[in-house]
């Protein structure tokens, strides 16, 4: 709790002191999340960032920073060694025990709320801003942000008509067993807001499926995150296991795949992946 | 066993006893080096020694300093030493126990029914009530794996004693059953679990001391401080059970008592270690074996050999473990785990061609 | 005094020993011989408390209830028929287990003295796993020697209960293995031994029990109990034994169909 006072005052006063003490107040940030490093490097702080976590690819200069390991299993003196000045982070970085000690280090530490909706992708600008004293910044990226989803759902609802095609989310295929997104997921309201429907409502998160609950689901479309590799081997195989070939989506062959992060990291490109998963479920 | 007609006999020149009792000395010595080394190295370049110096001159440490060497690395090293000695130490006892130098806690169901008493804890403490959330807190997931180790050896030992005869045969079978049973149940735990507690329970399973604290050095240390050093009481016992079980017994050896200390040993160790420091494998088997190797198989010398080169492996897999990808950290169950197996696997071909089992 | 009396034992349902009555005395080599089956390896296991029995035993006087586990161990040492042994111990290391009970002196020279004693001189830091079988069983025996070394220890005397001491052995080491149990029965210890081999038991045992289908059938004497009768009825078949008039030591030999009658 302290912490996030600290960085709230923090905050509240670098919006009223000239820019060049703030650069100095805020010097030295590590971004937990690969949402926050987008949102920082969006708003001109990119220079500030000394390190980020693994999930941290995009944009192409986070990946030359350290990376201090996977958000939810950050080593304490890991964190430590590169001397963060702020640390800002997804909700759920961890484990608590790293959080602590940072805590006892007296390393500012603000967690930002991540909720998959246009709502919270403009909050989550907002908050970062607040947290790498860009309130300024961050509140014209967030009005723009604000409208470029706001359009981006619309154009894709127009696209989908009557018709929206009914999208399965597939995480991994590991071993032939399918794991798939259920309700309450960042993949559930990417589909959702790219005037789609997810083909699986009766979970939430993510669950291995059985074969004959996918020839159920009947999926029109598979969608994926794009790991890299040959894609159309990657396709045919992935369409020819028994659950998916009874489905639709193989029928037609289709699967859109998409960057991970890009597609459900809902930071400030999100518009993008929407008028772009859209295009890709329904054509321009 | 059968003994191949062909070997040459190898002469044990020296008197092992005195080869093992030196080995203590140079295991501990090594151990104080291995422990210095690991309060010296981190990824922040925090100096030990230059604290060190801060505190005999009486000026004040930085918070850096005091955070690093007092709140990371000095928790980490006791819990790295105690974890690496009580992992070393029950596979020591089961091998004795079970006459199998095979043979690992893991086995019993002791290291199946912590880790089912950890995702319990992952997937089923969110429905807590706040109020003992708040009172248990962080070390939920610790607690209910060492809660579950001592579960399983309880059931364990009842399924497997009748009569105040344990049968080690059935002990296994039921060690297999338990940990079969256990990885069911994990599974249904597994499906009910969501996205975040899913890769909550990756990470534990691969086992870190990442997560050391003062909190866990205080839950983990005593309770297999305990067990370690009463596992040094067991060494004569151990020996005799060797000849089997009958022929202790006409030794003088109190096999039932024997056999229950060293269950509980073994429960007390494991599931300590287990729940703060999730799956850490092959210290138990690896370590154990080099030492019956270098030293010979008495238990009298082997048991604080094994504690004491168990504490130095897993300290030095720490270090490996958080320099390697710095400031990032290896899991130290992945490390002791691409060092042990091949060792392992070794064991296994070499017992292939000295005896058939 | 080993006595047992109105000893059974059960596995399942069947009687592996009805109402046994056995005594041993020291001073004595006593063997218990019988027929594969006959109980008489049982005996020796309810002797020494291995298996379940009910009845009646005791060693010099004292129920072995009333034993705690290490005093039993002080007064008595056993060998079993066959003995596994995990792990690679040398030759020295599992003679000195013997050593870890009772009262002792000079525990290593103890060690390699019962060595000499079966005649596994220079064998201390062989790995005992790649013994043969019959060395492996002698430096068991002098395992077993070690745990009770002296033959008298507080004017009790101590006992050695073997289940076919020599069952492995090769002839020579078989008499070796024999004189050395004499001499510590001469010594006043006491001695019980399951045997296979009549002739070998005529020639060192000073008393014999026939165990026959879970009874004792003869009990005594080698001269009383070693006779034409009382083993063809035991072992079911045609036996003569004979003593050659230069010696008095008796000698069993098998009759073949065709003459058993003449």
């Amino acid at each position: 709790m302290r912490m996030h006072m600290k960085a709230a005052a923090l905050a509240a006063f670098t919006a009223v002191v000239p820019s060049f003490v703030q650069a100095e107040e805020t010097q030295g940030i590590v971004s937990i999340g690969g949402s926050i490093t987008e949102i920082i490097y969006a708003l001109g702080k990119g220079d500030q960032l000394i390190a980020r976590d693994t999930t941290s690819s995009f944009p192409a200069e986070a990946n030359d920073l350290p990376d201090v390991g996977y958000m939810r299993a950050l080593s304490p003196e890991g964190v430590l060694s590169v001397s963060p000045g702020l640390i800002v982070s997804e909700d759920g970085a961890g484990p608590p025990e790293t959080i602590d000690v940072l805590k006892a280090a007296d390393i500012p530490l603000v967690m930002i709320t991540d909720e998959f909706s246009r709502a919270g992708i403009v909050t989550k600008i907002r908050a970062v801003g607040e947290a790498v004293g860009a309130t300024n910044e961050a509140e014209a990226l967030a009005v723009d942000v604000d409208a470029q989803l706001q359009s981006a759902e619309e154009t894709a609802t127009a696209r989908a008509g009557d018709t929206p095609k009914r999208v399965l989310f597939i995480l991994s295929t590991q071993g032939g067993r399918i794991m798939a997104s259920g309700r309450n997921t960042a993949a559930d309201s990417i589909i959702s807001m790219a005037g789609a429907v997810n083909a699986i409502t009766e979970f939430e998160g993510y669950k291995q499926l059985s074969d004959e609950a996918i020839s159920v689901a009947a999926p029109d479309v598979i969608l994926m995150m794009d790991r890299g590799g040959d894609h159309g081997a990657d396709n045919s195989e992935l369409l020819s296991m028994p659950a998916i070939v009874t489905t639709p989506a193989a029928e037609t062959e289709s699967v859109v795949r998409m960057n991970g992060l890009y597609m459900i990291g809902f930071g400030p490109r999100t518009a993008d992946a929407i008028l772009e998963l859209s295009a890709a479920l329904y054509g321009e | 066993m059968t003994v191949a007609d062909n070997l040459t006999i190898p002469i044990q020149r020296e008197d092992r006893r005195v080869k093992a009792r030196r080995a203590h000395i140079w295991l501990a010595a090594l151990l104080a080096v291995t422990a210095i080394l690991s309060l010296a190295t981190g990824p922040t370049g925090t100096s030990l020694w230059g604290a060190l110096g801060k505190l005999i001159t009486g000026e004040e440490l930085t918070t850096m300093e005091r955070v690093v060497l007092w709140d990371i690395r000095l928790p980490r090293l006791i819990l790295g030493m105690v974890i690496g000695a009580s992992l070393a130490v029950s596979g020591a006892v089961m091998q004795g126990l079970f006459r199998n130098p095979l043979a690992d806690p893991g086995l019993v169901g002791v290291g199946a029914g912590a880790g089912l008493g950890a995702i319990v804890a992952i997937v089923l403490g969110a429905l807590l009530p706040i109020w003992l959330r708040d009172i248990v807190g962080n070390y939920l997931v610790s607690f209910s794996a060492f809660f579950g180790g001592w579960l399983s050896t309880i059931i364990l030992y009842r399924v497997s004693t009748r009569r105040g005869q344990t049968s080690v045969a059935t002990m296994l079978l039921a060690g297999i059953a338990l940990g079969a049973l256990a990885g069911a149940v994990s599974g249904i735990l597994v499906y009910m679990a969501d996205d975040q507690q899913l890769r909550d329970l990756t990470f534990w399973g691969m086992g870190s001391l990442a997560g050391a604290t003062w909190a866990k050095v205080i839950v983990a240390a005593p309770l297999i401080g305990i067990a370690v050093v009463a596992s040094f009481f067991l060494g004569q016992g151990l020996n005799g059970l060797a000849l089997g079980e009958a022929t202790a017994a006409h030794l003088g050896i109190s096999v039932q008592r024997l056999k229950s200390a060293a269950i509980m040993i073994v429960a007390g160790a494991t599931g300590a270690a287990v729940a703060v420091s999730g799956g850490i494998g092959f210290i138990g088997i690896v370590v154990p074996h080099l030492l019956r190797l270098a030293t010979g198989p008495d238990h009298d010398t082997l048991l604080p050999n094994a504690a004491l080169l168990g504490a130095t492996l897993l300290l030095g897999a720490d270090i490996i473990s958080r320099l390697i990808i710095a400031p990032a950290e290896l899991p130290i169950g992945i490390v002791t785990a691409v060092l042990g197996a091949p060792v392992f696997l070794w064991i296994l071909l070499r017992r292939r061609g000295l005896v058939e089992f | 005094m080993i006595e047992a009396t109105n000893i059974k034992v059960k596995i399942g349902k069947a009687a592996i020993l009805d109402g046994v009555n056995f005594t041993a005395e020291p001073g004595k080599v006593t063997a218990i011989v019988g027929p594969n089956g006959s109980g008489k390896t049982t005996l020796l296991r309810a002797i020494t408390d291995e298996i379940p029995w009910t009845g009646q035993i005791s060693i010099n006087g004292k129920s072995i209830g009333d034993y705690k586990a290490w005093e039993l161990a002080a007064v008595r040492g056993v060998l079993p028929q066959a003995a596994t042994l995990a792990f690679p111990f040398t030759v020295i290391e599992v003679v000195r287990m013997g050593l870890t009970s009772g009262v002792h002196g000079n525990k290593d020279g103890l060690a390699s003295q019962a060595l000499a004693r079966v005649g596994l001189s220079g064998y201390e830091d062989r790995f005992f796993q790649e013994l043969s079988g019959g060395e492996q069983q002698r430096a068991h025996l002098a395992r077993v020697l070690c745990q009770v070394w002296e033959p008298v220890l507080d004017r009790q005397p101590r006992w050695l209960l073997l289940d076919e001491p020599v069952a492995s052995l090769d002839i020579g080491h078989q008499l070796l293995i024999m004189r050395c149990l004499q001499d510590y029965a001469r010594r006043g210890g006491g001695v019980i031994a399951v045997m296979h081999d009549l002739n070998l038991t005529a020639m060192v045992a000073d008393a014999v029990t026939i165990v026959a289908r879970g009874r004792v059938v003869a009990q005594g004497g080698v001269q009383d109990v070693l006779n034409d009768q009382s083993l063809s009825s035991a072992y079911d078949c045609t036996l003569r034994t004979n003593t050659p008039p230069i010696s008095d030591m008796r000698y069993v030999l098998p009759q073949a169909a065709e003459t058993a009658g003449s």
